[in-house]
């Protein structure tokens, strides 16, 4: 382990095994893991994909121009996934809708994180007043169910991309403040915690330095399964209108406007439905290979 | 045990007071007037200003809402900006159709969840248990959005036995609720399956096999007591979840339940009627957690002993 002189102290009797990190660990225990392996294949080619999208599609000219001659055409060699009611070629549109969900996906994880980590972690560590005012206002947040407070936080600002973002990362928050809270409070009466106390490490140090990094597990399993959730919130308010709006090319924005054509054309609903499922089992699968990985005793 | 009910009722009223404060502050702090928007673009300063006077939206901030909590401690939640009716007979004129959608959905997911997890804790490692695995894994992935579309393509318009709207029917509910079972059904597949499973390994059901219980019994007898024990706080936890999570479900079989009314109370900057609707699920939800925590308590001894140190 690579987190100073605590740790080493703590860690004497397993000298004889090669040191390595928390995460090298979990890495090794993870790669025997096929499942797992599958879904971080799969995820890492949609981010490929998401990533590059801007070098073979042109926004412009394949994702929103308009072109009526070229309407609901069922697939072909010319457009694979069919066009949609404003013959825009939906191939296009659906890999241009992997970076929407993927950006929001992770933009919504590293502030949910960044806000989640600082105040689990302040919380579990100083306790007392402090964790009572940041627990008690996290309870009540959670104590709205479902998607309701992220759906009246748009509703009330309206659509598009900064709001979703605003309110998704809300509804995220409570939930990685427990998480990281609960580890916290599991390692602070470490030993190794009290040695470097010992030592004179400063507080901020001790959180940042000995605490988090050991953390890191449970973290980065909500982490992917936050990335799953959050993706399919997006589609989920984008389809009621109340997210990302037309004409960019979002996965449940384009379910929503295939709904109004499902008489004639349900063909529509096929591929921004199983992008979304992709994305969200190769996530899934990465959580669930976390999971495993963390505590080998849980699998089953 | 009581003085622990007790204890949990009493931290519901901060919770409340949290939710509510909230709620006034996304809908008063967002833009947006609601006596201009019920008076139209058209309407004079004058008229505008009256109408904010009928609303009491002309007060400040704070007054607005120490007032409106006033009024909440003594049972009075308002008047909704634009119907006039008091707000909970809208909430419950609308809720009815939310709690059959949740709880449909929710014995479904009991039904199979449980059934299915079982059959493969059974035969772990089948070929039918992995199948099964894959997939209710897909099936947690998928937004349930997606599924009713499915279901309406299906059931609607090629085999023309369903309606796809409505709310009039029992029959109306069918696809509704099978939509927003699914994911809570994978839910439940996969933990009564890891709990069975767990629980099979255990000592008892050893010895229940060494004394050559029949399978059947020890299964059903022995084995599913102990491991349904998480399952039922799964069960409350998303029941109270689903009361306020079919919303995107209501929208799209077009069910007025209590998640349509509340976008629209959103859109028409509607205060009273939106706090109303958010503050009685949220407290309905609290409440059925409560019961599942008791009920816990009842059938596993062990946590009663706990509460009555």
């Amino acid at each position: 382990m690579s987190v100073g002189t605590g740790t080493q102290a703590a860690a004497a009797p397993m000298q004889k095994y090669k040191k390595r990190s928390q995460i090298a660990q979990i890495w090794g225990r993870f790669k025997k893991n096929k499942m797992a392996m599958g879904g971080l294949i799969l995820f890492g080619i949609m981010l490929i994909v998401a990533i590059t999208a801007p070098l073979f599609i042109d926004y412009e000219v394949d994702v929103i121009q308009q072109t009526i001659s070229e309407r609901f055409q069922s697939p072909s060699a010319a457009h694979w996934f069919g066009t949609d009611q404003f013959g825009r070629d939906i191939f296009s549109r659906v890999f241009w809708g992997a970076r929407i969900s993927m950006f929001v996906g992770v933009v919504v994880v590293v502030i949910s994180l960044i806000i989640g980590s600082i105040l689990g972690a302040a919380s579990g560590f100083f306790g007392g007043w402090l964790d009572n005012v940041i627990m008690r206002f996290m309870d009540i947040l959670l104590a709205i169910p479902g998607t309701m407070l992220a759906i009246t936080i748009v509703a009330a600002l309206g659509g598009g991309i900064q709001n979703l973002l605003l309110a998704l990362s809300i509804e995220q928050i409570p939930k990685m403040t427990r998480i990281v809270r609960s580890s916290v409070l599991t390692l602070k009466t470490q030993d190794y915690i009290e040695a470097a106390r010992a030592c004179g490490t400063t507080n901020a140090r001790i959180i940042y330095r000995h605490i988090l990094p050991n953390a890191i597990g449970p973290i980065l399993v909500q982490a992917s399964l936050t990335v799953a959730r959050t993706i399919i919130s997006v589609a989920s308010m984008s389809f009621i209108g109340l997210g990302i709006n037309p004409p960019e090319p979002e996965w449940g924005a384009m379910l929503s406007e295939a709904k109004a054509q499902l008489m004639n054309y349900p063909y529509l609903v096929v591929a921004p439905g199983l992008a979304i499922i992709l994305t969200v089992t190769s996530l899934t699968l990465i959580g669930d290979g976390l999971r495993d990985a963390l505590d080998p005793k849980m699998k089953n | 045990m009581h003085k622990y009910i007790i204890k949990r009722l009493l931290m519901l009223i901060p919770v409340m007071l949290g939710i509510s404060f909230i709620l006034y502050s996304i809908m008063t702090l967002t833009p947006g007037d609601p006596a201009q928007l019920i008076l139209g673009p058209g309407a004079t300063e004058e008229a505008i200003e009256l109408k904010r006077q009928e609303l009491g939206t002309d007060k400040g901030f704070w007054e607005g809402y120490v007032d409106w909590l006033t009024n909440a401690v003594q049972g009075d939640f308002g008047t909704s900006y634009r119907s006039k009716e008091p707000v909970f007979n809208e909430v419950f004129a609308r809720f009815p159709n939310t709690l059959k959608l949740a709880s449909s959905a929710i014995i479904l997911s009991v039904i199979f969840g449980i059934g299915i997890g079982i059959f493969q804790a059974v035969r772990q490692y089948s070929m039918s248990d992995n199948i099964i695995s894959g997939i209710t894994l897909v099936l947690t992935s998928m937004p349930d959005f997606w599924i009713g579309l499915i279901l309406i393509i299906v059931f609607a318009v090629w085999l023309k036995v369903l309606p796809a709207s409505g709310a009039n029917h029992w029959y109306n509910f069918i696809m509704p609720a099978l939509t927003a079972s699914v994911g809570y059904t994978a839910g439940t597949i996969r933990l009564t399956r890891s709990s069975m499973l767990e629980v099979i390994r255990s000592d008892y059901i050893r010895t229940a096999r060494a004394k050559g219980a029949a399978e059947k019994t020890i299964i059903f007898k022995h084995a599913l007591k102990n491991a349904l024990l998480p399952v039922v706080t799964l069960i409350g936890i998303n029941l109270g979840w689903q009361l306020g999570g079919t919303i995107i479900v209501e929208q799209i079989f077009a069910i007025p339940g209590i998640g349509t009314l509340m976008i629209g109370a959103v859109r028409s900057k509607d205060t009273p009627l939106l706090m109303a609707s958010v503050l009685f699920v949220a407290f309905l939800s609290a409440l059925i957690n409560l019961i599942t925590d008791i009920l816990y308590a009842y059938i596993d001894p062990r946590i009663k002993a706990e509460y009555s140190k």
